[in-house]
């Protein structure tokens, strides 16, 4: 009965993970033979790749960032847009960000962040008289992750906001009237003790689904930074995975990230899964 | 540039170029080298780039492959004059093994000096050229080119 469901999971999901898995343990670059190099890839990455450390470092910041913003703001539009009247409206504009593709709106977030004195900030700033040179949005290494960041947290309101929509939909007003009669005063108060128990289940949905997909930014990061940022400042694990892949041909290097990314994100799931998750045979 | 002896030296790089190859493996090489022949020969080309400004209007006037027959087009002879002499100074930066590290290091290097100004100029072309030089010769013994495997 599982037969269908199992076989297009084996062969999309499980599969290229144990490819990888194995891929990581050699040198391969697809014009010469794989030559089998045990763990030294590994090695490598860990102890004397620096531009590694740093896409470590870059990715941890951006997903601490943006994948709790993102979910909170997203959590707090649907609940805010849960009490008002044009919902589907507002439901649209808020998710419409997400649907379109993450190059596109950094093509769009690229002209009001454009370095020169025509981007739109730059050209407030000056005229208001706050700064007198264009401030080097996408090229000065200081600034160019707090651009990605924010970028992405307003790309990423859309996340889980249509899931918690639904679930705050799904309540029942009867707890609410319940609640109003057993002298529940604030909204926050019913926030805290009727909606968010009854959501566990979309927030945790919601809160791996940021956290994962924060993790494996990359689209983001090279519109808005270049590929490579200057000085590896907007580098990312996967913008590191694709250099290495694409641009110098290391494919047992690259699936040594890989596989790395993937240990990550999986130990942050069940992190969360710990956490956010109702039954205990999770 | 200006060079020792008093001439300038216009050679600039970074050409949009492009070019048709032949597959080794393919078993209709003759018909495809035949093709190519015929394709990029003057009489072709010309036609072709008529019948595209003839079609689209005088933005099509395109670059064609064939140097004789860019001259039967429509272009100004002073045109043509200044476009040939910007031809002799074409010269695209050689390609290397691990050269893509080169224009990378180098524009950390500009960035770290000029833009955020962590590095002093030597500090940061030091750096750079370490880089650049241990990843070169990754490539090249990756791939065989210095015979230490």
């Amino acid at each position: 009965m599982i037969a269908p469901f199992f076989i297009f999971f084996a062969v999309f999901t499980l599969l290229p993970v144990l490819i990888a898995l194995v891929i990581s343990f050699t040198d391969y670059n697809m014009f010469q033979e794989m030559e089998f190099v045990g763990f030294s890839n590994y090695e490598l990455l860990f102890l004397d790749d620096r531009i590694f450390m740093t896409a470590l470092g870059n990715t941890f910041v951006f997903s601490l960032v943006v994948g709790p913003v993102g979910f909170f703001l997203s959590f707090f539009a649907a609940w805010v847009l849960n009490q008002l009247k044009m919902r589907n409206a507002f439901a649209l504009a808020f998710y419409a960000p997400s649907i379109t593709s993450g190059i596109a709106m950094s093509v769009v977030w690229s002209y009001i962040f454009s370095p020169d004195r025509y981007g739109l900030i730059n050209n407030l700033l000056i005229n208001i008289g706050i700064i007198d040179d264009p401030i080097l949005w996408t090229q000065d290494p200081n600034y160019i992750l707090p651009v990605i960041i924010v970028v992405a947290i307003w790309m990423s309101m859309g996340n889980g906001f249509l899931v918690f929509l639904a679930g705050m939909q799904n309540i029942s007003p009867g707890y609410y009237e319940a609640a109003r009669i057993d002298g529940i005063g604030s909204r926050f108060q019913e926030l805290k003790y009727i909606t968010l128990p009854l959501m566990k289940p979309q927030l945790l949905f919601a809160a791996i689904n940021s956290v994962t997909t924060s993790f494996g930014v990359f689209d983001v990061s090279v519109s808005i930074g270049g590929f490579p940022s200057p000085n590896y400042a907007g580098h990312t694990i996967v913008a590191h995975l694709y250099d290495y892949a694409f641009v110098r041909f290391q494919m047992g290097y690259a699936s040594a990230i890989a596989v790395v990314l993937f240990v990550i994100t999986y130990a942050l799931g069940r992190l969360l899964m710990r956490l956010l998750s109702n039954q205990n045979d999770y | 540039m200006e060079q020792s002896d008093g001439s300038v030296n216009r050679a600039s790089g970074g050409i949009a170029g492009e070019c048709d190859i032949i597959l080794a493996q393919t078993d209709k090489a003759q018909e495809a080298w035949e093709f190519l022949s015929w394709w990029t020969s003057e009489k072709t080309q010309i036609e072709y780039a008529r019948e595209l400004e003839a079609l689209v209007g005088v933005e099509a006037r395109w670059n064609t492959s064939n140097v004789n027959a860019f001259h039967s087009l429509n272009w100004d002879s002073e045109d043509v004059r200044v476009f040939e002499e910007q031809w002799k100074w074409a010269r695209e930066i050689p390609v290397v093994l691990g050269g893509y590290y080169t224009q990378r290091y180098v524009n950390n290097a500009f960035n770290s000096v000029v833009v955020s100004g962590s590095k002093t100029p030597r500090d940061a072309l030091e750096e750079a050229v370490k880089e650049i030089n241990r990843e070169l010769k990754m490539k090249q013994d990756e791939y065989g080119v210095t015979g230490n495997e």
